[in-house]
């Protein structure tokens, strides 16, 4: 135990030296399992995702070196990238107890009957030959952080006391105060110095996640009694690394601190930082589901990612009658659902992640089968049986026999849930985009190929003229050239003119949808007040009302969306007016330019920008009572109407604030899009100017050079050389296009199996 | 610090509310007065079971998905009865489908008459629960909190004490916190007896001083009957 500790103090000491492995921890990366076999979540996307690599090293040896920037670009996309989801819910709902399952490591993350995964823990899962550099680092607070968090200052006190006047952030300030104590007595007074620091762990066990995600004991161990030292109070994040995974492509997968914890300190740490995932499954307990506050999480990530959540309704063990009381659960839940988001089709799953979990260690205990076989055959079947095997079944084939209820762990569905969603997520976009990418860069260095090989005939042609002839020739090549060079130099410039139009064009667009949202808000809080004195002369004492926000809401989408497709819809219109000048100019340099390049791109449907922020939680949509509160509170009507303005302004006004950035954010990743494609043809014609420039250069060196009768022959076999490679060149392209025709197949096939 | 009682103990002894409430026991002699005692907390907390418990026989139907529409008083009678509280306090009698069927807005509460010897010390009354979204529920909820001797707050013990249930609670008015207590339902499904200790001590240091006492209550052997057979 010692051992790490020190080890890790060491590691303290330097920030960079090298890891030490902590002695005598039992390793729970050994007791992994193989790497499993191909139909695994994600294998679809990995299989293109590794096809795209392979292409990536034959292009790079293709296409030279003006291509290596944007390949390796997209090499560090490919390698880097990984499928990120998040477990969300209320606390105790079994977050962290689901994820070992879904990991399958049971035992791996800690977990406890009182809220226990204080610490937002990602778990990087991927199948690599070579172990991870680290398999554990954990990042502590940094000093500013901290006397954020302890001081209970910046949003936290701002959105607790207003949120909830008076008690709670009472409440808030004694939480704090005895998570700076406990911070002080588990980590010794002079915790602080440890602040800002990162701590790395050449492997991972449980005593060591324990020690920085889960919340311990109230009660806490002091620093003294062992070598042991409780970081969570002050640790931010945790990565844990694995080379062995048993999903295909490579994930993430996000384990956090529940919400709905009166331990309000925590509640906000998971708000704060929950990074973009790209799939949410939404944990809730079979006991108690979707209230009215899993309801409120769902609206945000429907604002964010449309259909991109599983809800998983964990625990139906524990129901009076699983079999029977599962279903009626799930039935109701579905109904809910539905009558709350009509458009969306999330899928429901009803499991027991507790089950899941004893079977992996009862499996593990077993050891006698291979984990390749048993995830083939078995791995469902096993999982169904599960429930209706009764503790004396020794036999444990596995199959659900006649007769008994059926039911199941729920892992195996969730997992081929993600799989789908993972065919639609912005990973399979990107991957898409690559693909195209790389399409128009082998298409263009096509082109300049194709060029190449005409002057060539065109010099063989000439060279049964006479030299002065084929001199000449050359000359007029390399005026012609010259010019192509100046078109195309005008070209990349005319491209920075559009995209400049196209950041004027969103900063103005911009300015003017925040302008739109603010006046918005102000008139809305305006009115308001207005009401509120009315309501006050008519009835001093009590007045039976409160405001409601939702038209607010809707007015503020509506501006938003419109706006939004106002903008679009001129991008769209220059997208329309450039592409065509662009194929002019493009033609007259290269006649029989084929790319796909030059069509305007189709958008896809589902790149709306997001309306998450309306989603914000806001003073006003709290309870009746905290409105008779507010009553209570304040005296003089003007005075009340004014602050009911001020409260309004001040949530929304930021609302709206949120709402442009993310606007200009959308559109700016957009005309992104569009300049990279516009570039890689760019890049493509310079380079071809610039072998061809260097050829000519050569040829007329060896026309100048050696004699006349010598140098045409030498002339006359390098330009056959030339063509030699060009036409190879030819064929290894044509072979990575049908590749990557290939790949964009295979994407859509996998996106179509979607149901 | 407050040590928690077993609830389900005390059912056995006779007189559980003594032990839910707190108070002294009645003087010899002195006429007892039935013990108003409303339980409340939010949805599929255990309220209608632990209100059986108190009765000692399950008089209203519990389920995980058919919710507790109406705050429901059962009182002593000498013959069954059911009837429903409309607008102006005026009562009807209604079927015994009722307590079990789809949620009628007319209705303000239930009231069950039984022939049971333990409500002649005791009027027990059930609520719909919080966190459902319906704040026409809530209000009735709240109102049936009033003039009740003891209030119960149920929290499930697999995902006890929520920060949405500590609002609900402080939301309530001081006057009914002063007689609040806490029941830690479900306690037979935790796993092992160390996290029923580790839980409690949680909830003493964080919900402990919000409540009068803190008592857990495990719902076995108290199952759910039919309407129908009641009647």
């Amino acid at each position: 135990m010692a051992g790490a500790h020190i080890a890790r103090e060491a590691i303290d000491m330097g920030f960079e030296s090298p890891v030490l492995v902590a002695p005598g921890r039992r390793d729970v990366s050994c007791l992994t399992e193989g790497p499993r076999q191909a139909e695994a979540v994600g294998a679809p996307l990995e299989a293109v995702r590794v096809r795209l690599l392979d292409l990536l090293g034959t292009l790079s040896r293709l296409l030279g070196e003006h291509a290596t920037p944007l390949l390796e670009a997209a090499r560090q996309q490919l390698e880097q990238r990984a499928c990120r989801i998040a477990v969300i819910g209320q606390i105790k709902a079994g977050k962290s107890t689901f994820i070992n399952a879904l990991a399958e490591r049971p035992g791996l993350l800690p977990t406890d009957i009182n809220p226990w995964t204080v610490v937002v823990t990602a778990l990087h899962l991927r199948n690599a030959a070579t172990p991870p550099e680290h398999a554990a680092v954990f990042h502590l607070f940094s000093v500013d952080e901290w006397k954020e968090l302890a001081d209970g200052g910046g949003r936290l006190r701002e959105l607790t006391e207003r949120l909830v006047p008076g008690f709670q952030s009472d409440l808030l300030r004694a939480q704090l105060e005895v998570m700076r104590k406990r911070a002080e007595q588990r980590l010794g007074p002079r915790f602080a110095e440890l602040l800002g620091r990162c701590h790395r762990f050449a492997t991972v066990t449980p005593d060591i996640l324990t020690d920085y995600v889960s919340a311990g004991d109230g009660t806490s161990r002091p620093c003294a009694s062992g070598r042991r030292r409780h970081y969570s109070d002050i640790t931010r994040s945790a990565e844990l690394y694995f080379n062995e995974s048993p999903f295909a492509f490579p994930i993430t997968l996000i384990d956090t601190p529940g919400t709905n914890d009166p331990f309000l300190v925590r509640d906000e740490i998971t708000r704060r930082s929950l990074e973009n995932p790209d799939i949410y499954v939404f944990v809730v307990s079979a006991l108690q589901p979707l209230s009215v506050g899993d309801i409120g999480m769902l609206r945000l990530l429907n604002g964010m990612h449309k259909d991109r959540i599983v809800v998983f309704i964990n625990r139906i063990d524990q129901l009076p009658d699983p079999a029977s009381d599962a279903a009626a659960v799930r039935a109701t839940i579905e109904k809910r659902l539905r009558a709350e988001f009509p458009t969306l089709q999330i899928p429901v799953i009803c499991g027991s992640a507790r089950l899941a979990n004893q079977r992996l260690d009862a499996d593990k205990a077993d050891g006698a089968m291979p984990h390749r076989a048993r995830t083939t055959a078995t791995h469902g079947m096993r999982l169904q049986a599960l429930i209706e095997r009764a503790p004396d079944d020794g036999a444990g084939d596995g199959r659900p026999r006649a007769g008994m209820p059926h039911a199941s762990c729920g892992l195996r569905e969730v997992s081929a849930a993600i799989g789908r969603l993972m065919c639609t997520s912005s990973i399979a976009m990107l991957l898409r985009q690559i693909a195209v990418c790389l399409a128009e860069l082998v298409r263009t260095a096509e082109v300049s190929d194709r060029a190449e090989l005409e002057a060539i005939d065109a010099r063989l042609a000439a060279r049964r003229l006479e030299s002065t002839a084929l001199r000449q020739r050359i000359e007029e090549e390399v005026a012609s050239l010259a010019a192509f060079e100046e078109h195309a130099s005008q070209l990349q410039a005319s491209f920075r003119d559009v995209e400049a139009h196209f950041k004027a064009l969103i900063a103005s667009a911009t300015e003017l949808l925040h302008r739109q949202l603010g006046t918005l808000v102000r008139e809305f809080a305006e009115r308001e007040a207005g009401a509120l004195r009315a309501a006050l002369q008519e009835r001093p004492r009590r007045p039976a009302w409160r405001c409601d926000v939702t038209p607010l809401r809707l007015e503020l989408e509506a501006a938003y969306l419109a706006a939004c497709e106002q903008t679009t819809s001129d991008l769209d219109r220059i997208e329309q007016f450039l592409y065509p000048q662009l194929k002019l100019i493009v033609k007259s340099l290269v006649p029989d330019y084929g790319g796909s390049l030059l069509e305007a791109p189709a958008w896809a449907e589902g790149l709306a920008p997001s309306v998450a922020a309306l989603g914000d939680k806001v003073t006003m949509d709290l309870s009746t009572s905290w409105w008779s509160r507010w009553f209570a509170g304040r005296r003089a009507a003007e005075e009340r109407a004014r602050h009911l303005r001020y409260l309004i302004e001040e949530d929304f006004l930021k609302i709206a604030v949120e709402l442009v950035g993310e606007a200009q954010a959308h559109m700016c990743e957009r005309v992104e899009y569009v300049m990279r494609r516009v570039d890689a043809i760019g890049n493509g014609l310079s380079a071809g100017i610039e072998r061809r420039r260097a050829g000519l250069t050569k040829e007329q060196a060896l026309l100048d050079g050696a004699g006349e009768a010598h140098g045409l022959e030498a002339f006359e076999a390098e330009q056959e050389g030339r063509a030699d490679a060009c036409l190879r060149r030819q064929e290894a392209h044509a072979a990575a296009l049908d590749e990557l025709g290939g790949v964009l197949e295979a994407l859509d096939t996998a996106q179509g199996e979607r149901p | 610090m407050m040590r928690p009682v077993a609830l389900v103990r005390a059912d056995r002894t006779g007189c559980p509310f003594a032990a839910v409430a707190g108070d002294p026991p009645p003087r010899p002699g002195a006429r007892p007065r039935a013990q108003r005692i409303v339980v409340i907390g939010e949805f599929n907390s255990g309220k209608t079971t632990l209100v059986n418990a108190l009765l000692g026989t399950p008089v209203l139907p519990t389920s995980f998905t058919r919710h507790t529409a109406y705050p429901t008083v059962v009182g002593f009678a000498a013959k069954p009865w059911l009837r429903a509280e409309l607008a102006g306090r005026r009562r009807v009698a209604v079927p015994w489908s009722c307590i079990d069927g789809a949620p009628a807005p007319h209705i303000r509460r239930l009231h069950v008459g039984m022939p049971l010897d333990r409500l002649k010390t005791l009027r027990a009354t059930d609520t719909p629960g919080f966190g459902l979204g319906d704040e026409e529920d809530e209000a009735r909820t709240l109102r049936a909190c009033r003039g009740a001797d003891t209030v119960i707050w149920c929290t499930p013990a697999m995902q006890a004490w929520k920060a949405s249930e500590l609002r609900t609670w402080l939301a309530l008015p001081r006057a009914v916190r002063q007689r609040g207590v806490l029941a830690v339902t479900f306690m037979d499904l935790l796993p092992s007896k160390g996290d029923a200790g580790r839980l409690l001590a949680r909830l003493a240091a964080d919900a402990g001083p919000h409540f009068r006492r803190i008592v857990t209550f495990s719902s076995q052997g108290f199952l759910a009957a039919p309407a129908g057979e009641l009647a």
